[in-house]
């Protein structure tokens, strides 16, 4: 491993996203809000978060619901191009959240497999050579050809986890994954994480769940009103996060 | 080189902690070879706080890491102290740092470092000083920094971050153009894939299956044939073929315009996951229906026999205007999707437009009957210009029934330009305001 190399560099990013009144605006309001002058239509999401992550490492994201935490990976993703400030992201990125990847309900899982493969930059064959350690992993056994609406989310998790690390990404970004698996799936994918890590994948993991954090991070970021209020040893953090 | 170096330091620092000169020399040569040694350095102090036990170690360490940093960046210096473990600072980084904030003009944070050291003389000075400095400047801020300090002995930067000026993002031009045919072809495979999903799916639990893509415009054409029938004296000879010609390309044209326009709206789970060219839903949409529209046309199989009409190289025509309408479909959505994501109207819109279309377009009519009726040349020019996809279909037509039209071909390289125009403002629209677009998914 080479020292000091960082595949994820963050510089002053600052996110801000459109106010979501969902049906409640109407021509009126809208027509008012002309004359009211600029009333605010913009939140700040992430406030000038700097961060640079070390390859190889596997670091936690934490905070309260609404911190930002999931924002700031899909920033990281390359979903959400930053309004202010730089980021530099080099390798192959993939982003995994709870509900799988972007999957076809109506489709039998294997078939997810190929669709999903393909969205996330996998080629035909890579996925054919793959299929069935990717089928292995999940544990789906016989429901692989089960439509996938069938499926619960553990099982949905399951299966777009052992998609994503199949896929060898350089960078995986895992938004509450585990959330929803059961101890089993939790304990496989600890262990799977481990061994990437090894391999020199960069793996931020966003999740509410400290004990599987303190098990698998090398280093804790706590995140509030989208600020890194601290970024340093998951001691330190966790112990900070329990205390509040 | 870099690791070996540090594996270095620590050991000089945990063997032999009194030869500072020897350590500040290894860090020195360290900083030379790698720049950032900082982040290498975090992890080997907390490995020493945590794995071995040496606080007095890794305070060392932390020390001498400091005090290089402070000489050679100082950002770099602040971001280390900040990001290490707090176990490691000590009374002499911790005057270290004091400097360095110091001496960038932080005075909130001097201060607030000074209240963490232990009360010295020169600290006692430092504080009237700086408080004296602070005075006239914005004390709102000592709030927030208070707030975040209060579980941090100190805190994380006193700069107010965040006021990088906006990025702008650079939309070319020609390159805006070229960016969708680039994604199809790139994407190829996984388009190929995600068509037959489409297909797959849409006729999956359905008994008749693919049967229903002919069954809909073959009741239409009936339907038509029976009001031309009541209300007209006039039907000209391939009537039920360009009915049903006309009614398979429309219906192909109206899904592109009115998926296509929610296609980012209905795709949000994957846009919000996966860094994806966002044109690549579109594309998929128009793939699905120039493959449903191929595959329906079959269904003119049976007339074509009973017309005898036997197909010449102008059967060309049809797969091309098919390719016309359907870059008609995708130019229109490039730029309604991107709105539909901010005002679901557009959608409505859409669909009330493809209907009133239908009507306006020689779709269970055809071009002839509408040159020859009684509308005034003037408007039947302008008609021409401003509605295309009449020209399309009549082309679509002529592919089978080998029938001329008498409008001059100027008309077809009208048609086309309108395509080019509308194809380049929205490719232009799109990639300015796709990344906005996304926010409001």
């Amino acid at each position: 491993m080479r020292a000091g190399k960082f595949p994820i560099v963050l510089d002053d990013v600052v996110l801000d996203f459109p106010f979501h009144n969902a049906g409640k605006t109407t021509i009126q309001k809208q027509f008012l809000s002309l004359f009211k002058g600029n009333n605010k239509k913009w939140f700040r999401a992430l406030s000038g978060i700097d961060l640079k992550i070390k390859k190889g490492s596997v670091v936690g994201i934490i905070g309260d619901n609404g911190a930002g935490k999931s924002t700031l990976l899909r920033v990281i993703g390359g979903i959400y191009k930053p309004d202010r400030g730089k980021i530099t992201v080099e390798g192959k990125v993939i982003l995994l959240a709870s509900l799988g990847l972007g999957f076809s309900n109506d489709l039998p899982g294997r078939d997810n497999i190929y669709l999903t493969g393909g969205l996330i930059g996998m080629s035909e064959d890579e996925i054919a050579d793959k299929e069935q350690e990717i089928i292995d992993f999940s544990g789906l056994k016989e429901f692989i050809d089960a439509p996938l609406r069938t499926y619960s989310s553990g099982m949905r998790a399951r299966l777009g986890f052992s998609i994503a690390c199949h896929s060898k990404p350089e960078i995986l970004l895992l938004d509450e994954v585990f959330s929803v698996g059961d101890y089993e799936f939790r304990r496989k994918s600890k262990q799977k994480i481990l061994q990437m890590v090894e391999g020199e994948t960069t793996v931020v993991v966003v999740s509410h769940n400290i004990q599987t954090l303190e098990e698998i991070c090398d280093r804790i970021i706590y995140i509030e009103n989208g600020k890194i209020l601290m970024s340093t040893s998951k001691k330190y953090a966790i112990e900070l996060y329990k205390r509040k | 080189m870099a690791q070996k170096l540090i594996k270095r330091i620590v050991k000089l620092v945990v063997n032999s902690p009194n030869e500072s000169s020897k350590i500040s020399e290894t860090f020195a040569l360290l900083y030379d070879t790698d720049p950032n040694l900082s982040q290498s350095l975090i992890y080997s102090i907390e490995n020493l706080i945590y794995e071995k036990n040496d606080i007095a170690a890794a305070k060392l360490l932390f020390l001498h890491t400091t005090s290089t940093l402070a000489s050679k960046d100082s950002k770099q210096c602040l971001d280390f102290v900040y990001s290490c473990d707090p176990l490691a600072i000590g009374q002499d980084s911790l005057k270290l740092v004091f400097e360095l904030h110091y001496k960038e003009e932080h005075y909130l944070a001097s201060l607030l470092i000074l209240d963490g050291v232990s009360q010295e003389h020169w600290v006692n000075e430092r504080r009237t000083e700086i408080a004296d400095l602070i005075k006239d400047k914005d004390l709102s801020k000592v709030d927030i920094i208070y707030q975040n300090l209060a579980n941090l002995l100190l805190l994380k930067r006193s700069k107010i971050s965040g006021q990088g000026p906006p990025n702008v993002k650079k939309t070319k031009f020609f390159s805006s153009l070229l960016q969708t045919p680039i994604v199809a072809w790139e994407y190829r495979n996984q388009l190929g894939r995600m068509i037959r999903r489409d297909l797959d799916v849409k006729y999956q639990k359905s008994i008749l299956g693919w049967a229903w893509g002919i069954i809909e415009p073959l009741a239409l054409t009936v339907t038509f044939l029976f009001l031309f029938d009541i209300l007209s004296t006039t039907t000209s000879r391939y009537m039920p073929l360009n009915i049903m010609i006309g009614i398979i390309i429309w219906s192909g044209f109206g899904h592109i315009l009115l998926r296509g326009t929610k296609s980012l709206e209905s795709n949000t789970v994957v846009l919000q996951r996966v860094n994806l060219p966002r044109q690549i839903f579109l594309l998929n949409i128009a793939g699905t229906s120039i493959v449903t529209v191929s595959l329906n046309i079959l269904a003119i199989i049976p007339l074509l026999i009973y017309y005898q009409i036997t197909p010449t190289w102008k059967l060309i025509l049809f797969p091309a205007s098919l390719i016309l309408v359907a870059a008609y479909g995708v130019s229109v959505s490039l730029f309604t999707s991107t709105i539909q994501t901010k005002w679901r109207d557009v959608s409505h819109l859409v669909s009330v437009a493809v209907r009133i279309g239908f009507y306006f377009t020689p779709v269970f009519f055809t071009l002839e009957m509408l040159i020859n009726g009684r509308i005034p040349p003037e408007f039947l020019t302008a008609y021409l210009i401003i509605n295309p996809i009449a020209i399309y279909l009549t082309l679509a037509r002529s592919a089978f029934t080998n029938e001329s039209i008498d409008i001059g071909q100027e008309y077809f390289w009208i048609s086309l330009l309108h395509l080019i125009l509308l194809y380049t403002f929205s490719a232009y629209w799109f990639s300015k305001n796709e990344d906005k677009a996304v926010k409001y998914l």
